[in-house]
């Protein structure tokens, strides 16, 4: 499986998905939810550090052996994750200072895919349900969640299928979306946000508006940032191909760079406003590590 | 503005290549699939008009550097008297190459682009037809034109002498002609004419041996007087024609002073263009005017005025003299000094004048000798700093100026009495005889021929009118025919020669007088004698009447006007022959009326001389007037004005014949043919001849133009000195006032002849040589590539640098939280292992 990268799995499925907010669903001890778990498998022992809940100490091991362990669970979850990934033209941009897989530049999309099905692998490890949205300028397809092993080989094959196309309108599809998600869940959204950034944060805000817990994947090609071109250019529009414009980079690149500047402060001091987590995604950056770090800083805010 | 080589001028095309370059660099454009277009699109829309402009800007810059590179390269060149070409070529070159380069940056707007273009091309081809134009104007303006005769003309008037910064303008007039002649092209002939009161031509015919053109040009002296530049023109003219060449040129270098460039009538203009035109080639024209100093302090005397005509020794003669400064500072005090034949005789003195003020200054002489004097009025400076006042004067040529007087030592007059009486005073001539000659009484009269003085100057002598038949008027200088029926034909003609050779006559005709006689008496020209017609019937008055003083105009009748000295008011007329005159007649003149405006006294001219003409009679019978004392003045002052045109014209305008009068004394030997010497003001000699002219002897004599005193040298008799005859030539007053003249009126005076006004000398050489003068201005277009370059690298600095400044701003995203996350990610992964 191409999407699976081993490594990139394998740093990833050791690590827990810890939902911040309030989730419907069965959870176990580290879950603030009222329910009390009802299956939880014993994982293994962990010798306890400084910081650690006492709640979780064996104190039996204690008895037996006078040393502090803690004991883990694999935790059993109802949690519902549904990925949205933006397949629309823009996501087509690789550049050349991309992550590579296998000596090519990843596009945003690829990147994206990447996320996704990392994001999708580690829920479904962890039974949580996983649902998948691909969209352009409609709803491609999409994919309720489940949380059982065979529905990822589902995803994955979708979105293996799946190519980035024509133009987006990212924000009615995202209201459309926050419309047919129902129960409330997680809302993992990879797109490189290239619409309107007032509209998009109105959609995201409506997924709030329905207790969703949003988590913002901002994909953006490091030659998106910096606009490095030196000679004479042609840009074509990869969304709408009848939208070119001939120039001469250096000409415009403090107005373009301020241009995106703004765009990201903007969706940046929307998504902090509310309590979206947003998370800038440069394609430069290892796509694991990415997600790793977004777990990370997931745990730490416990 | 033409060009030297002006093939490089196809190097324009060079503008092309920085617009070439531009657009092939845009053809080789790298393609780039872009995601991001919202935000380049929103960066572009704000910004793309300053970006167009900022490249526009460059692009004109560059395209002007080599514009104006190729411009320098192609020497362009500024005639001196370049017309509005340059005006157009320039700026025609800047905004085509200006207009190409904004069409060459120009996106997305191929018509405005091609209308840019286009519009380039089209002021390209006006700049090239302008410089065209140009080059055939100048060519045409300075045309050497093939071989010619060239006659200069160099205006000899006394105004040249004045110096200007350090050079007088006479001089350097001669510079200029000689750089003239040696600058002309070898086969050009050339003639130099001396243009003062009379043009002289001081080469018989135009030359082609330089040596003799310079030598006579060094011989030049400036002959005085002042510029007639028609006759000038018209005496080059004449030379001209003697020379072989075809093409003919004139060149006229004179100061800018108005004078004698006839600017009121023009009429003298018109006949030297007849003149001109009748020349099988017209010749051209070119005026060289040097400048008039712009301050210069000058006095000048312009004439002596003398009180009356007729001079004798028996009462003192008053002079008054003007002094005008014609300066362009007020004058310090000056004395003028009153010689008579060479001898002071008075000083006056003149105070402080404003520039353009004058003063008259009065003298009053009376001769002891007859004969002919000279009077001369002179600044003779104040007594205390004479000489340092006398360096003041920038013209000395007007600081004195000279008069012949002729003295005459008796005055006699005929008296034609129509009704002679053996009565005392009964006759009609008796009162005028006695007026004419008054009795003095015994004591003056012995005291006067004891100073050997002539009692009288004027000595009258009665006849009747059947003497008259036998008598020789020319003996005389005036006839009175007083109550003179009619004269015998013979009798009459005779008359009417004397009149036409300057003879005096007043008529005053009496109850007797025959009305057909007068009115068709006429000359041998058919010309009228008396100047007015008598009416048949005589007007005799119950109340008499007196005379209309107010309307006296003569001037002889100035002293009757004077109510309080004269008696005049108390005249009463009691009959006279009502007059007609003829009003569209220039030469006659009312001189008096009567109260009841009838003419009283008619003056007219006939030949030289004047005829007076008087509606009453010179007795009793016609009024009171004989027994009045101003009888006496009146008769006087008429003998004396009739009597003026008799005397010799000693003073004469500058003309080109002079004709004197030689005396007839018996103590020289004079004959017709015989030459005489004159020696001018300024010691030349020339000659004159003697002929016969209406039983006098003349001396004729041609080329006299130097104001001042000249001198006829009579034969040497062996026994005695040798004696002279002065006569004096005037000068023209004006000639002291530095009136400037504009060139717009050269232009229009010699409009005829499209005369080249040239400015300067080098332009004078220039007009002569055929070569176009000017300068050529291709440092000042290299300074303006370069200018552009510069600039040009300036603005791609400036504009490098705005777009540096901005690019500090980089978007931060992701890359600041990496190290953290990155950190955290570890702790993790030791966290999970252990």
């Amino acid at each position: 499986m191409r999407l699976l990268d081993g490594r990139a799995l394998g740093k990833i499925s050791r690590l827990e998905l810890i939902a911040r907010g309030v989730v419907e669903g069965f959870v176990s001890g580290r879950h603030k939810s009222p329910y009390k778990g009802f299956s939880v498998e014993f994982a293994e022992h962990r010798q306890y550090v400084p910081g650690d809940d006492t709640h979780d100490l064996d104190w039996r091991v204690f008895g037996k052996s006078d040393r502090y362990y803690i004991k883990q669970f694999i935790e059993e979850t109802n949690l519902r994750a549904t990925i949205l990934l933006d397949a629309s033209g823009s996501m087509n941009y690789s550049g050349t200072l991309a992550a590579k897989q296998d000596g090519k530049c990843l596009s945003k999309f690829q990147y994206g895919q990447f996320l996704a099905a990392s994001l999708a692998h580690l829920m479904i490890h962890q039974q949580d349900a996983v649902g998948l949205v691909t969209f352009d300028s409609k709803i491609r397809r999409y994919i309720p969640a489940r949380s059982r092993v065979s529905h990822l080989r589902a995803i994955l094959e979708e979105m293996d299928s799946t190519r980035a196309g024509s133009e987006t309108q990212l924000a009615p599809l995202l209201h459309d979306i926050a419309e047919r998600v129902h129960r409330r869940g997680l809302v993992v959204v990879i797109s490189d946000l290239f619409d309107d950034p007032g509209q998009v944060l109105n959609a995201l805000h409506h997924f709030r508006y329905r207790k969703h817990e949003v988590l913002l994947l901002h994909v953006m090609a490091q030659e998106e940032l910096t606009f490095p071109f030196e000679s004479w250019s042609e840009f074509t529009d990869l969304e709408k191909s009848v939208s070119r414009i001939e120039l001469d980079p250096q000409s415009v690149r403090a107005a373009y760079l301020e241009e995106i500047g703004r765009f990201v402060r903007q969706i940046e001091m929307g998504c902090g406003q509310m309590n979206v987590d947003y998370i800038q995604m440069p394609t430069s950056k290892p796509f694991d590590a990415a997600l790793a770090g977004y777990l990370a800083k997931r745990r730490s805010r416990r | 503005m033409t060009f030297v080589n002006w093939t490089i001028l196809i190097g324009l095309a060079a503008v092309a290549v920085p617009i070439l370059i531009h657009l092939l660099n845009r053809r080789r454009a790298r393609a780039v699939e872009w995601g991001a277009m919202r935000f380049l699109l929103a960066s572009v829309a704000s910004r793309n008009r300053r970006i167009m402009l900022e490249e526009m800007l460059l692009m004109i810059l560059r395209c002007l550097a080599v514009a104006m590179l190729v411009l320098a390269i192609a020497r362009p060149f500024m005639p001196s008297r370049s017309s509005w070409a340059v005006l157009i070529v320039l700026p025609a070159v800047v905004i085509a190459a200006a207009l190409a380069a904004a069409g060459g940056v120009l996106r997305n707007r191929p018509r405005l682009k091609w209308t840019l273009w286009i519009i380039a091309a089209v002021m390209l081809a006006s700049g090239a037809l302008a410089t065209q134009y140009e080059q055939a104007l100048q060519n045409r303006l300075w045309q050497g034109g093939g071989q010619k005769d060239i006659a200069i003309v160099i205006d000899a008037s006394s105004s040249m002498n004045l110096n200007v910064e350090g050079q007088s303008n006479f001089q350097r007039a001669l510079d200029e002609a000689r750089a003239v002649v040696e600058s002309a092209p070898a086969g050009d002939a050339i003639t130099i004419v001396l243009a003062g009161a009379v043009p002289r031509a001081i080469l018989f015919a135009p030359t082609n041996d330089r040596k003799d053109v310079l030598a006579a040009l060094s011989q030049a002296l400036p002959s005085g007087g002042s510029l007639n530049a028609p006759e000038a023109i018209a005496a080059a003219a004449a030379t001209l024609s003697q020379g072989r060449n075809l093409n003919k040129q004139i060149v006229l270098i004179t100061d800018s002073q108005a004078l004698g460039w006839d600017l009121e009538s023009r009429k003298s203009w018109e006949t030297l263009w007849a003149l001109l035109n009748d020349m099988p080639h017209r010749p051209g024209l070119v005026v060289r005017t040097l400048k008039l100093p712009q301050t210069f302090s000058n006095l000048a005397l312009s004439e002596i005025r003398q009180s009356r005509q007729v001079v004798g020794t028996d009462r003192p003669l008053k002079f008054s003299v003007p002094v005008t400064n014609t300066g362009t500072a007020a004058s310090d005090e000056q004395n003028v000094e009153l010689l008579v034949d060479g001898l002071s005789v008075a000083m006056r003195s003149v105070g402080k004048l404003p520039p353009n003020g004058s003063e008259q200054v009065q003298f009053e002489h009376r001769f002891e000798k007859p004969g002919l004097h000279t009077t001369e009025a002179r600044l003779a400076g104040m007594s205390m700093a004479a000489s340092a006042q006398a360096g003041k004067d920038d013209m000395p040529f007007d600081d004195r100026v000279q008069r012949v007087v002729e003295v005459l030592d008796s005055l006699p007059v005929l008296l034609v009495d129509g009704l002679p009486s053996p009565l005392p005073l009964q006759g009609a001539a008796d009162f005028a005889a006695v007026a004419l000659a008054p009795t003095l009484p015994a004591g003056e009269t012995a005291l006067a021929s004891q100073t050997g003085k002539q009692e009288h100057l004027v000595m009258p002598r009665v006849i009747s009118p059947s003497d008259a038949a036998q008598i020789d008027f020319a003996a005389y200088r005036v006839v009175i025919l007083a109550d003179v029926k009619s004269l015998p034909a013979s009798t009459a003609d005779r008359l009417a020669q004397f009149v036409q050779r300057g003879g005096g006559l007043l008529i005053a005709p009496g109850g007797q007088a025959d009305v057909n006689f007068y009115n068709n008496w006429a000359a041998a020209s058919g010309v009228k004698v008396c100047p007015a017609a008598i009416d048949p019937q005589r007007a005799a008055l119950q109340k008499p009447i007196g005379l209309a003083i107010s309307s006296f105009s003569h001037p002889s009748l100035e002293l009757l006007t004077q109510s309080g000295r004269s008696d005049s008011s108390r005249i009463l007329v009691h009959s006279y022959w009502p007059m007609k005159v003829s009003v569209d007649e220039a030469s006659i003149q009312m001189a008096a009326l009567l109260d009841n405006s009838q003419p009283f006294l008619v003056q007219g001219t006939l030949g030289l001389g004047c005829v007076m003409m008087s509606a009453i009679a010179l007795d009793r019978r016609d009024s009171n007037l004989p027994s009045l004392e101003c009888f006496v003045t009146l008769l006087h002052e008429l003998t004396y004005h009739l009597a003026a045109p008799s005397l010799c014209r000693l003073n004469m305008q500058p003309a080109q014949e002079l004709r004197l009068n030689l005396p007839l004394d018996g103590k020289h030997v004079l004959a017709t043919g015989q030459s005489l010497q004159v020696i001018t003001p300024s010691g030349r000699r020339l000659m004159a001849n003697v002929q016969v002219a209406s039983s006098r002897l003349e001396a004729g004599l041609t080329g006299a133009d130097e104001p001042g005193l000249y001198r006829l040298m009579l034969p040497q008799q062996p026994d005695a000195q040798q004696q002279s005859l002065p006569f004096s030539i005037l000068a023209d007053g004006r000639e002291s006032r530095m009136e400037p003249l504009d060139q717009k009126n050269i232009q229009l005076l010699a409009k005829d002849m499209n005369p080249l006004h040239v400015q300067s000398a080098s332009e004078l050489v220039a007009a002569i040589s055929g070569a176009v003068p000017g300068k050529e201005i291709w440092p000042l277009l290299a300074v303006l590539a370069l200018g552009a370059l510069v600039l040009e690298i300036a603005l791609t600095r400036w504009i490098a640098r705005q777009r540096k400044s901005d690019r500090a701003e980089t978007v931060k995203f992701g890359s600041d939280e990496k190290s953290k996350i990155e950190s955290s990610f570890a702790r993790h992964v030791n966290q999970t292992k252990t």
